[in-house]
């Protein structure tokens, strides 16, 4: 039968796992893949049930193919997302779990009911996903950080604060937003070199972040737009007087020192306060609020917090 | 247009749909831990230009999702349809992942194509059982490409079709999507004696 042979000689250089199996689930075709693979020799898997096969460790989603298969005629595509281990199969060499999908297909193989099982490695497919996984994770962490405190750059705070005021309208919440602006940093990196500036940029994102998460609200709720130019959302507040609390207390909290070479280096912080939806309904309005508030906090003699000015 | 089913056999084949959809609901609810809503199937027979300008009316330019091929009792195409750019939406409300390059999707590829052929197959098949016939269906496959492309996949240029339309949406997420099977009339003679059959012993 030279035809047959043509097909077995097919069969055997496959890339592919291929087995099939009856509706009692009795193997009747082990390709040299699997064979390879498995280490299990075709002579000694023909004729087993598949789950002794495999140590009963296979899992119960292609069990239930193979059943709607034998049973219903039909096909089912098992993909390696859903069912990261259908098979407990192993990379050669370093003994790692394949990654592999399976097709399911009902037919009819030595005139009987059957299901053929097609096994592909997707190993690679897994590795190169993960990879570029992890450098669009890190694209997108870069597009939205400032690289040298961590905080959220001035895209990020657009998209917060866009968020903020849509949540803010629809739940009719109040938030505040803090324009800061530190005091005499000019004179750090003239006095200290812009090594020095930078550590206490860093420093001060840190303090910031604290102080803010112990108010309740969240780290990257705060941003750097630029310099020494930074803002704080405050998604939830119940008045005016305790923001402005707040707000003072994070300036003495900016206040203290940072030790730099056995020196120390001081600076003052100017806040601004703008509020929803008083000060500014829309994210332009409050920044623009927020801004002149902290204008005005430097022009009354620095290191303290103003409210804006414009209430209804 | 031609209509090969009486009225009876119409409300009946749009009473089995109900119940195959509702079944495919309940497979994908458990799959998205989320309430899954469904349309009553609206169901018609056309022609492929008929079936074309009804596809433009109301879905929207670009499209990608599965489809399935099936045999037996009745043959045709079963598609589930989605906007092309929210097509991952539904694996990634499964696996967890939100990515936007679609380089990295070939395994979201699959991952939709299972996701497919897990709501069809549980159509096609309560069908099947509910009218004691044998149905058979192929590998799901993953396509994307406008109106005519994708009926150009789903059906010959001649045919008369059954048309069976389902909107489905996902209560606490934004997402709609279509399930539409498309029955190749040709073998309507099997679908009119199955739908009798069943209609006889309900009397």
């Amino acid at each position: 039968m030279p035809q047959q042979e043509d097909f077995k000689n097919l069969i055997d250089r496959l890339e592919t796992g291929l087995i099939v199996v009856n509706a009692q689930r009795q193997i009747l075709l082990w390709n040299p893949w699997i064979a390879r693979i498995t280490g299990i020799a075709e002579n000694l898997a023909l004729d087993q049930v598949l789950d002794n096969v495999f140590n009963e460790s296979i899992d119960s989603a292609l069990i239930d193919a193979l059943e709607q298969a034998s049973q219903f005629n039909l096909s089912r595509r098992l993909s390696h997302q859903l069912h990261p281990s259908l098979l407990p199969i192993f990379q050669q060499g370093n003994k790692e779990p394949l990654h592999h999908s399976i097709l399911v297909q009902p037919l009819v193989y030595k005139q009987q009911a059957a299901c053929l099982l097609q096994i592909s490695d997707v190993t690679t497919r897994v590795r190169r996903e993960k990879h570029l996984r992890a450098a669009v994770e890190k694209i997108r962490y870069l597009a939205h950080h400032d690289t040298l405190t961590g905080l959220a750059n001035r895209t990020l705070h657009a998209i917060n604060l866009h968020k903020t005021c849509a949540f803010a309208a629809k739940s009719n919440q109040s938030f505040a937003l803090f324009f800061i602006d530190l005091d005499g940093f000019k004179f750090i990196n003239d006095r200290f070199g812009h090594d020095a500036g930078d550590y206490l940029l860093q420093i001060t994102a840190q303090r910031l972040q604290k102080a803010l998460i112990d108010f309740g609200s969240k780290a990257e709720l705060v941003a750097r737009l630029g310099g020494d130019e930074l803002v704080a959302l405050l998604p939830t507040i119940s008045n005016a007087d305790q923001v402005t609390t707040f707000a003072n207390r994070v300036c003495k909290v900016l206040e203290e020192p940072v030790e730099w070479q056995g020196q120390k280096m001081h600076v003052g912080a100017s806040i601004g306060i703008a509020l929803w939806p008083h000060q500014g309904l829309t994210p332009e309005a409050l920044m623009a609020s927020a801004d002149n508030a902290m204008y005005l906090a430097k022009a009354r003699g620095k290191g303290q917090a103003m409210l804006a000015l414009n209430t209804p | 247009m031609v209509n090969i089913l009486n009225q009876d056999q119409q409300e009946t084949i749009v009473e089995l749909m109900n119940i195959g959809v509702g079944r495919a609901a309940a497979a994908l609810s458990k799959l998205v831990q989320d309430e899954v809503l469904l349309s009553v199937p609206k169901v018609d027979f056309v022609d492929s230009q008929t079936a074309e300008s009804r596809f433009t009316e109301i879905l929207p330019v670009a499209l990608a999702g599965v489809t399935q091929a099936f045999s037996g009792f009745i043959s045709g195409k079963a598609a589930l349809i989605f906007p092309e750019e929210r097509s991952l939406e539904l694996v990634r409300i499964v696996v967890g992942h939100e990515l936007t390059a679609s380089e990295i999707s070939e395994l979201e590829q699959d991952t939709l194509a299972e996701l497919g052929n897990i709501l069809l197959n549980a159509c096609l098949a309560t069908l099947a059982n509910i009218l004691h016939r044998e149905i058979r269906t192929a590998l799901p496959e993953a396509y994307s490409g406008n109106c005519h492309n994708i009926l150009k996949l789903l059906c010959e240029e001649d045919s008369m079709i059954m048309l069976v339309q389902v909107d489905f949406s996902l209560l606490q997420r934004e997402l709609q999507g279509y399930l539409a099977f498309i029955i190749d009339l040709q073998t309507a003679s099997g679908l009119y004696d199955a739908l009798n059959e069943y209609l006889e012993k309900l009397l």
